[in-house]
């Protein structure tokens, strides 16, 4: 039986393959040359225009009189310039030297089209692939993989998060972890596999609880044979010591574990800059720069396979509130990096910031979809073409020609 | 003097620290690693005498504790109200429930002043002299080393109440609210503030009215700090708590508000804030907007009173909203019945809410007296706090020295430290948040490790003489789950973990070893996920 119809049928019987007994994850698998997906989700709505700065246009520096960012070549703090309209937030030195060097794309004006500017909403369309609600639970990569998953690694999908990001939550068998360290019973050569076995044997029903629970115990024992801890980092990359920093560092382990992994979902939180965004907004984006840039470095020749893509619920109100911060807005930025992406280029249609340009309380446009940078990325570089499937409220039109 | 200033200047008073690092930044550095390290949380050994007199009590009771328990793999009904109402069922709340009936003991616990709490009282007040303290004296002390202090306290201090305080519907309400009205107390200078938050604002008013609470919460500093409305003023809106004031703690996000009434009831809080002085609550007019408002088509009526009922009059407006009777009826039967409650039951909550003016005990009867709640065993995943909770509700817990130190660590890695959840919303209450890979792994090694933290007396106590695996395996199943297990679980258990055993024989070896790995594998097996 081919994986998908496996999956279509057991999610009819409202079941899963349990992997103990009757179903095995393939372990031939793990050659190591698949493509890698990583999806970078920035919780808390990032403020692009001061990620992304439009600087050539007057509208920035009236509606943000004391927050916009500094021209390009004007002393210290002064953005990065990208194309001459476009500059990069100064906290960003190196994905700028990035974009200069054609590993990175920027697309401006993009996001969620969905009018509810709530935070958990707009998450949780975002990572189910829809902009309106509906009667669809699963995210849009678990969607992505089940059409075709195929005699699957067991690491094949991973969250490395504090619970499963809820774009890889859904009948495909993804795997979550806060922590390579603490993904273990910890509980000696003898007592643990005694424990171990006997919840196997427990465990043996269709629920929520079994699949996870079988998932659980599959995963931890692949994940004890390749031991990805003992893969240093290379090529003098520095990772931050962060929570996200050092995940991305362990993401990095897993690659080189070659475990089989072909798509991975990191979460960044504390983009919600009500408040005292100058205070706050460069310190998440040095990490968030710093993080990726460490990465791509410890990666090496394996990013020729590896792409990262970022997202956020939405972007912020165009103008300054009293606090030095601005409330929820609409349009915002994706940064895309690594394998197939033509960059060096800022992507997507300016909307512009004339009062009459901009929608809702006083936002950002968006000219283009998320899911039209995503379709991109996932038809070029991983073979999708069911769309109607992945992001069923969405229609195909046109592209942007990010990725090769 | 305006605010940040005070705050800056209190962060940087006498003790300037390192490398141009504010002393809010060092606190937050040291709060955040406290818990994967472990090293800086006070030992709290002075604590011990609580949990010795509760250990004890266990060890004189636990055996033959649960008179119901049935070979038939249901839940019991009295567990089943115990381990909603509670955070797990102890013999003396057993028994008090075999002796007066669930609807008397309902009846006791809404009504948490005439219960008696001195011991867990006298213990926080004699270990944790840190929870009387007012932002004003925190902040104007500026130490790194109380600020630390003020925050693992009134985190050991919540943990410690709900696994020993006899008032546990009162605990459960408090997390209810502190969810409900979450703060992030690493979201500073918050973890100066929280403690005073749950002193002031939510303790006095978890088993009041709705009305009450949400202006308690209105008016207090921590919220007005973590949702921005100190700094929210007639000269450009900050919209922050009047989005979250509408989508989270009042009407729910489809709870029928516009972009314009988010907008109007920013308005309507400018001048809300803190003094720079005392940082307690204050109405300052300057910053008022006293432009007319309307709010959800209702019109803001212009009052002497200077501009503080602007404000007034939208909360009110908002606490007798249908929309928000809907919406905490709904939260509330989520916590105490199902991630998705009948219809009916919300029906019946949202009535009982407009007819009381928002009663929670009234509510709260309402729940416990539905066929919904009855019907719904086991239907709720617990969250890591349960989790732990339970285990040392029902077996005791002494891990030595650094008795909440340890539950820090596992509450870090099953990721649920109080106070910690990173959004207004709170921590997740359904099954799907919790229930990953990472969630199963965790929760199974901190079931290993918290059941080799089980005094021997009450391992002793527990299997009362059982030395055969198959009795072992029952008594360990009595005390922690409730039931007898069937014969192919028993089998399971038996071929693993007493390998090598004859299932009607003595075992050679220590029979309270063999417990505690069998304490192991149950408190790892779908039973006690759930409650």
């Amino acid at each position: 039986m081919k994986r998908r119809t496996f999956l279509k049928t057991s999610a009819i019987a409202g079941t899963f393959p349990l992997l103990n007994p009757g179903f095995s994850w393939a372990t031939n698998n793990l050659d190591g040359d698949d493509n890698i997906l990583v999806c970078v989700f920035l919780g808390g709505g990032a403020d692009g225009l001061n990620i992304i700065a439009p600087v050539g246009e007057g509208n920035y520096y009236d509606l943000r009189p004391t927050l916009a960012l500094k021209e390009p070549g004007s002393g210290i703090d002064a953005s990065l310039d990208l194309d001459g309209f476009f500059a990069m937030h100064p906290a960003m030195d190196k994905l700028h030297q990035r974009f200069q060097n054609g590993d990175l794309a920027v697309v401006q004006a993009t996001g969620l089209t969905s009018d509810s500017h709530s935070h958990f909403d707009s998450q949780s369309f975002m990572q189910r692939g829809i902009a309106t609600e509906q009667n669809i639970a699963d995210g849009w990569l678990n969607r992505h993989l089940s059409l075709q998953a195929n005699n699957d690694p067991v690491f094949r999908a991973l969250g490395l998060a504090n619970s499963l990001p809820l774009s890889l939550a859904g009948n495909y068998p993804a795997i979550s972890m806060r922590s390579i360290e603490d993904y273990g019973l910890n509980a000696g050569e003898i007592v643990g596999p005694v424990i171990e076995n006997t919840l196997a044997a427990l465990y043996n029903q269709d629920s929520l609880l079994d699949i996870e629970a079988s998932k659980a115990l599959t995963s931890m024992s692949a994940l004890h044979q390749a031991d990805p801890a003992q893969y240093p980092t290379e090529n003098g990359a520095e990772y931050p010591d962060t929570e996200f920093g050092q995940r991305f560092r362990q993401l990095g382990q897993m690659i080189r574990a070659k475990v089989g992994l072909t798509t991975a979902c990191m979460e960044i939180h504390g983009w919600d800059h009500h408040d005292n965004e100058p205070e706050v907004l460069p310190d998440i984006l040095a990490e968030l720069s710093n993080t990726l840039d460490a990465f791509a470095t410890d990666m090496g020749t394996d990013m020729s396979r590896i792409t990262v893509v970022t997202m956020s619920e939405f972007g912020r109100r165009a103008y300054e509130n009293s606090s030095a911060g601005f409330d929820h807005g609409y349009g915002s930025f994706m940064l895309t990096m690594g394998a197939g992406v033509l960059g060096g280029k800022v992507y997507g249609d300016w909307p512009g910031l004339a009062a009459n340009q901009l929608v809702f309380s006083g936002d950002l446009d968006i000219t283009t979809d998320y899911r039209t940078v995503l379709a991109e990325l996932l038809g070029k570089r991983f073979g999708q073409d069911d769309f109607a499937t992945v992001f069923p409220d969405w229609t195909q039109a046109g592209e942007l020609g990010v990725f090769v | 003097m305006d605010l940040n200033h005070r705050l800056n200047q209190a962060r940087l008073s006498d003790q300037a620290p390192a490398a141009g690092q504010s002393i809010e930044d060092q606190a937050r550095q040291i709060i955040s690693s406290i818990f994967t390290s472990g090293n800086s949380i006070p030992a709290s050994t002075k604590t011990r005498a609580l949990q010795d007199k509760f250990n004890q009590q266990l060890q004189a009771t636990i055996n033959g504790q649960v008179l119901t328990a049935t070979d038939t793999g249901a839940l019991p009904d009295d567990t089943h109200f115990l381990n909603r109402m509670s955070y797990g069922p102890t013999p003396p709340l057993r028994e008090q429930l075999a002796n007066e009936g669930w609807e008397n003991l309902l009846e006791r616990q809404l009504d948490p002043e005439n219960i008696d709490t001195s011991d867990i009282d006298a213990a926080l007040a004699q270990n944790f002299p840190t929870l009387t303290l007012t932002p004003e004296e925190i902040i104007k002390a500026g130490e790194v080393d109380l600020i630390i202090k003020v925050v693992t306290e009134f985190i050991v201090s919540t943990l410690m109440r709900q696994a020993y305080s006899p008032a546990q519907l009162y605990e459960r309400m408090v997390e209810f609210w502190s969810d409900h009205f979450n703060m992030n107390i690493l979201d500073a200078p918050l973890f100066a503030f929280k403690s005073s938050d749950d002193r002031d604002a939510i303790r006095p008013n978890v088993l009041g009215k709705f009305r009450d609470l949400l202006f308690a919460n209105a008016r207090s500093p921590a919220m007005l700090l973590y949702l921005d409305n100190y700094s929210n003023t007639k000269d450009g809106p900050n919209e922050n708590y009047a989005r979250e004031l509408l989508e989270l703690h009042t009407l729910g996000v489809d709870g029928g508000y516009s972009e314009d009434d988010v907008v109007a009831v920013a308005r309507a809080f400018t001048g809300w804030t803190i003094n720079p002085f005392n940082f307690e609550f204050l109405f300052h007019f300057p910053l008022h907007d006293r432009r007319n408002k309307e709010v959800l088509g209702t019109k803001i009526r212009k009052t002497y009173t200077g501009g503080i009922t602007d404000g007034e009059q939208v909360l009110d407006l908002l606490a007798s909203h249908p929309s928000t009777a809907r919406f905490i009826s709904t939260k509330l039967a989520r916590r105490f019945v199902s991630d998705n409650p009948p219809a009916e039951l919300i029906d019946a909550l949202t009535q009982v809410f407009l007819d009381t003016d928002g009663e929670i005990k009234e509510l709260l009867r309402t729940l416990f007296n539905s066929d919904a709640f009855w019907a719904a065993k086991e239907q709720k995943m617990k969250r890591p706090l349960d989790f732990l909770t339970s285990i040392i509700r029902r077996l005791g817990f002494d891990p030595g020295e650094n008795t909440f130190r340890y539950m820090f660590t596992r509450l870090q890695q099953m990721g649920q430290i109080p106070f910690y959840w990173h959004a207004p919303n709170g921590y997740p209450d359904t099954a799907a948040y919790w229930t990953d890979t990472a969630a199963m792994i965790s929760r199974w090694s901190s079931g290993n490790d918290v059941s080799r933290f089980v005094p021997d007396e009450n391992m002793e106590a527990a299997l009362d003489g059982a030395d055969t695996p198959n009795t072992i395996i029952q008594a360990m199943a009595i005390v922690l789950i409730d039931r007898k297990l069937g014969t192919e679980e028993r089998k399971a258990i038996r071929r693993n973990v007493f390998a090598g055993q004859k299932p009607n024989q003595p075992i050679t070896g220590n029979p309270v070893e063999y417990a505690r790995i069998t304490a192991t594998v149950l408190l790892g097996s779908r039973y006690f996920q759930q409650r």
